[in-house]
């Protein structure tokens, strides 16, 4: 199982998420913390690779999976996905045995959902897929990332593609 | 001698009847990594719970080849090609090629297995190696070098990406349609790995659990959009139309019913503890070789006689081994209780239980595990946790009227799907009818944080 501060980490994303009105799909919660830790330096342990839907981590998975065995999270369906809640309590306690973690990249946190909130899945598939390219092909010329992005996805258009860095530029 | 002529082979299958190959994957078949698999156990000691569960991984392997191409048959089939994904498709010219290549990545999905297939590999392999890793290296081997040179043209880095999929090459860049390949052989919901070993391990264990429509779903299958909505993404992804989505049901629920009844039932779940014990005692300090000569010398055999070699001769670790030979294996004093967790859960909640330093798993069995521990040799205990890893039950279903919708919103059976979810507390049989006495008698003071 995962260790216990993953468990506080992916949820306080999930409350930030809510907090910031989002109806927090698995969709986002993957890319925020995929942002969060390599963006932010968030220390999440878990392994982002690209896959669907651009960057994606099994272990997230993995760990939203025990912790909605237990309860930690709930799981709704919805018409647009299923949706994440947070026990809060159960969250707390956690914390609490994972030595108070959360507080320290809070902040972080906060602004990365409070600014991925309200995207859907195709604007979340194509902004951390932008950030992916940025991180990965750091000296690609500006002019060549968004075909970059088109290489790895190819079914995301061009300007599609042009508007995801102008988005991921303002994280 | 008389001249081989056949260009086709058959293999008697019980669940597909009449399995075919051509000559390169005979040619595969008849190597030594996959010869070996005749010794590899499906289902690791299942067979002393289920005691038919005596197959091996070389007739799931033939299995799962075989599916392989008749899904490829049918996604690649110009009536059943959805028109956003068409583009995703290689030229007619080369379609005959690529299921070769899809066959053959389906021969080889497996031949990394160590002895007794999943159980101790974790334990026993290096830090960031598992079967796959092996799989890979056997595939770029001398071993199978002859077949990529044999018959048609295939790609042998391309059997490697559709062997093992794109979450253990993170480092390989895939294409749509190579993604799209490798989801048939291993994918999450209708990956025909999981189709033929549900099947069977249904048929050789003598249970229905794992039973299911598979020809119907087979037949339905398709290459979708991930979605249809303007929010949605248009990645291509393996889903269903419409009227394969009760048998899609059915496979997810044959999945969720062998999982809770067979594969992680309570007696084969402590064979596996004892025998990663004596496994790791075996393999020594120096651990498993994955040398590709030594591992291949490595089958369920080898352990088998060397469990009875230390009983025989009673040396250090003939106790590890008596455990599964013997039946002195652990008991079962305790299993997953969702009332006792609510009770833990609301106890938490309360301020009145709390988790030890950095406790991740906060269920009753844990708890109760963590104070059984104080009060009895730790030796002679053992705490079993497993949690479904993934939601399999995502994927697109095209609708009649040519939407797409996500298959939770299609189906309420599998949006209400549980997880599969198992805690056992095990105790050695000279204690445990004491252990499961105090566990009867102290567990709600335990959970409820007295």
């Amino acid at each position: 199982m995962a260790k216990a501060h993953e468990f506080v980490l992916a949820g306080g994303v999930i409350n930030a998420l809510h907090r910031a009105g989002s109806w927090c799909g698995e969709t986002h919660i993957q890319k925020s913390c995929y942002i969060a830790k390599h963006l932010k330096s968030v220390d999440f342990e878990s392994h982002f690779i690209l896959y669907k839907h651009g960057p994606y981590s099994f272990d997230l998975s993995s760990t939203l999976n025990s912790m909605r065995a237990q309860n930690i999270v709930s799981v709704t369906p919805r018409n647009y996905g299923s949706t994440y809640e947070l026990n809060l309590s159960l969250w707390s306690a956690l914390d609490r045995a994972a030595g108070c973690v959360f507080y320290r990249f809070e902040d972080d946190i906060n602004r990365i959902c409070l600014f991925l909130a309200k995207k859907n899945v195709a604007e979340l598939e194509r902004v951390a897929t932008a950030v992916f390219v940025c991180l990965n092909f750091p000296d690609l010329e500006k002019s060549k990332k968004s075909l970059k992005l088109r290489e790895l996805k190819p079914h995301i258009s061009l300007p599609e593609a042009d508007l995801a860095f102008h988005d991921a530029a303002n994280i | 001698m008389l001249k081989k002529t056949k260009r086709t082979h058959e293999f008697r299958d019980p669940i597909h009847n009449f399995i075919s190959v051509d000559r390169q994957e005979r040619a595969l078949i008849d190597t030594e990594p996959f010869q070996r698999l005749r010794q590899i156990h499906q289902l690791a000691l299942t067979c002393n719970v289920y005691p038919g569960a005596s197959h091996k991984r070389f007739e799931h392997s033939l299995g799962v080849m075989h599916l392989a191409g008749r899904v490829f048959d049918v996604v690649a089939a110009h009536q059943n090609r959805h028109p956003e994904t068409d583009h995703i498709f290689p030229d007619d010219k080369v379609l005959d090629q690529w299921k070769t290549t899809l066959r053959l990545a389906a021969l080889c999905h497996d031949l990394g297995h160590l002895p007794f297939s999943h159980a101790a590999e974790k334990q026993l392999l290096p830090k960031g190696q598992d079967h796959e890793s092996l799989t890979l290296a056997l595939i770029d081997s001398e071993y199978l070098a002859p077949i990529w040179k044999s018959g048609a043209n295939i790609d042998k880095d391309c059997v490697r990406r559709l062997a093992v999929g794109s979450q253990k090459l993170c480092g390989e860049s895939f294409s749509d349609w190579e993604a799209i390949l490798s989801e048939i052989i291993i994918g999450d919901s209708f990956g025909v790995d999981r189709i033929d070993y549900l099947l069977r391990d249904s048929y050789h264990l003598g249970v229905s659990y794992g039973r299911f429509d598979h020809l119907k779903l087979l037949e339905s299958l398709r290459i979708l959009p991930k979605s249809s909505d303007e929010g949605g993404t248009r990645e291509p992804t393996l889903g269903v139309e419409a009227g394969g989505l009760h048998s899609a049901e059915a496979l997810l629920l044959a999945r969720y019913f062998m999982y809770e009844q067979v594969y992680f039932h309570h007696v084969r779940r402590v064979y596996d503890f004892h025998l990663i014990n004596f496994m790791l005692y075996h393999y020594g300090n120096n651990g498993y070789p994955v040398e590709l000569k030594a591992h291949l010398q490595q089958t369920d055999i080898e352990i088998m006689a060397a469990m009875r070699c230390a009983i025989h001769e009673g040396s250090d670790c003939a106790e590890l081994a008596s455990r599964v030979l013997k039946r002195e294996h652990f008991r079962r004093v305790y299993e997953r209780n969702p009332s006792d967790d609510e009770v833990a859960r609301q106890a938490i909640s309360d301020r009145k239980l709390s988790p030890e330093k950095d406790q991740s798993d906060i269920s009753a069995a844990k708890f109760i595990f963590q104070r059984c521990v104080k009060c009895f040799d730790p030796a002679l205990l053992h705490f079993d946790s497993y949690t479904q890893k993934s939601n399999p039950a995502l994927f697109p279903v095209l609708m009649p009227d040519g939407r797409i919708e996500e298959s939770t919103e299609a189906s309420l059976i599998l949006g209400s799907l549980p997880l599969t979810d198992v805690k056992f507390i095990f105790a050695a049989p000279e204690i445990a009818e004491n252990v499961a006495a105090w566990i009867s008698a102290n567990r709600l003071k335990v959970l409820e944080g007295a």
